[in-house]
């Protein structure tokens, strides 16, 4: 072995220990169950201590009706934004300084819910987050960002929604969802 | 280096007669002057950003991974790269990429280093990229990246010219 190969294996062999001796204390960091739903803090629904739903990032909140309403349970995912959309951000970041930006659109899915858990539908839509007036509106629906409660457009009150965490949502689709849901979710997800 | 890219280099004066005969190429250092002060800017804010939020003395940076882990795939490469490597390194980490930003933005703002400052603007956008932060607006950075390390930006309204004539040793660095 020459002098080279020796040092270079000296080092991997360091820079191996040096990685991944860490790496066992950030995989304790880990939640123990991975489909419980993650605490999201004392801020307003799809907001984060780091602001408003990332670009990249995806989202799932399922919207209970009351008692009162005969309507199905509802599964909305919000998807990340579009090509254009993300690209547009650099403008954001810049025009934010001028004029704050106060809302967007994102693509969305809506899975409806029957009573039993079964999904029975899914459709795209498009879904409007709004800062300001602290609201999202989607599916002729809207939801109060603040308190979780879910309308409808003419401010008839539905019910209340929660965010859920993403492995519980996939689990929760997967198990109700016939397999012509499924195929769509594919779909709708490419 | 390209032949294109040393005559351009070497012909390229403010002179009112220069930029009469070659409009187009103006039209084009122009550009690329505007895009490097604005790349420069946007690295160089996000740097100071973050250091006014506390990403060199408290453990934000873990808190970022945390909550990005929460919206991955858990059976995603990024999410991988966050657990096996970002998270157990991330105080390094929040150094490099605050340091990192802050160097990278006044080294295309003042046009200092300016290849090695965009090597390292690429450096962290991979990073970025790969480490579940990928999203379709690093795609502009990554083509002015490149466009900063072909091209002696430095030169047009920076001090890579002047560092070059005082130092003429380092090469590629400065040319």
């Amino acid at each position: 072995m020459t002098c080279w190969t020796r040092t270079i294996t000296a080092w991997t062999f360091a820079a191996s220990l040096f990685l991944y001796s860490p790496a066992s204390i950030a995989v304790a960091q880990q939640p123990s169950d991975p489909l419980a739903t993650p605490d999201w803090g004392d801020y307003p629904l799809l907001m984060s201590q780091f602001g408003e739903l990332c670009t990249m990032c995806e989202a799932y909140v399922r919207c209970t009706p009351n008692a009162d309403q005969e309507i199905s349970s509802k599964l909305y995912y919000f998807k990340n934004k579009t090509f254009w959309g993300q690209v547009a951000t650099i403008w954001f970041y810049f025009a934010k300084w001028f004029a704050p930006i106060t809302n967007e659109g994102r693509p969305a899915a809506i899975y409806t819910f029957s009573p039993d858990s079964s999904a029975e539908s899914m459709m795209p839509a498009e879904a409007y987050l709004d800062v300001a007036e602290s609201k999202i509106e989607i599916g002729g629906t809207w939801i109060d960002r603040d308190t979780n409660t879910w309308f409808a457009l003419d401010n008839t009150t539905l019910g209340q929604c929660v965010r859920l965490g993403i492995p519980e949502s996939m689990k929760a689709i997967e198990d109700a969802a016939p397999w012509q849901i499924k195929a769509k979710m594919a779909d709708a997800t490419q | 280096m390209t032949d294109e890219v040393i005559k351009t280099q070497k012909e390229f004066s403010w002179s009112g007669a220069w930029i009469k005969q070659n409009p187009l190429r103006f039209t084009g250092i122009i550009l690329n002057i505007l895009f490097r002060f604005l790349f420069g800017l946007f690295f160089l804010l996000a740097g100071v950003n973050k250091i006014i939020k506390g990403w060199l003395t408290t453990d934000l940076l873990e808190a970022v991974f945390l909550q990005r882990l929460t919206e991955l795939n858990p059976a995603s490469f990024a999410y991988s790269y966050l657990i096996e490597f970002a998270l157990p390194l991330y105080p390094l980490i929040s150094w490099i990429v605050t340091v990192g930003e802050v160097v990278v933005g006044l080294g295309l703002i003042l046009g200092i280093a300016t290849r090695l400052s965009s090597i390292g603007g690429f450096f962290i956008l991979f990073n970025l990229a790969i480490g579940g932060y990928y999203d379709a607006s690093l795609l502009p950075f990554f083509i002015l990246n490149i466009i900063f390390i072909i091209y002696p930006s430095g030169h047009w309204l920076g001090f890579d010219g002047l560092l070059k004539r005082r130092y003429p040793q380092h090469g590629w660095a400065l040319s």
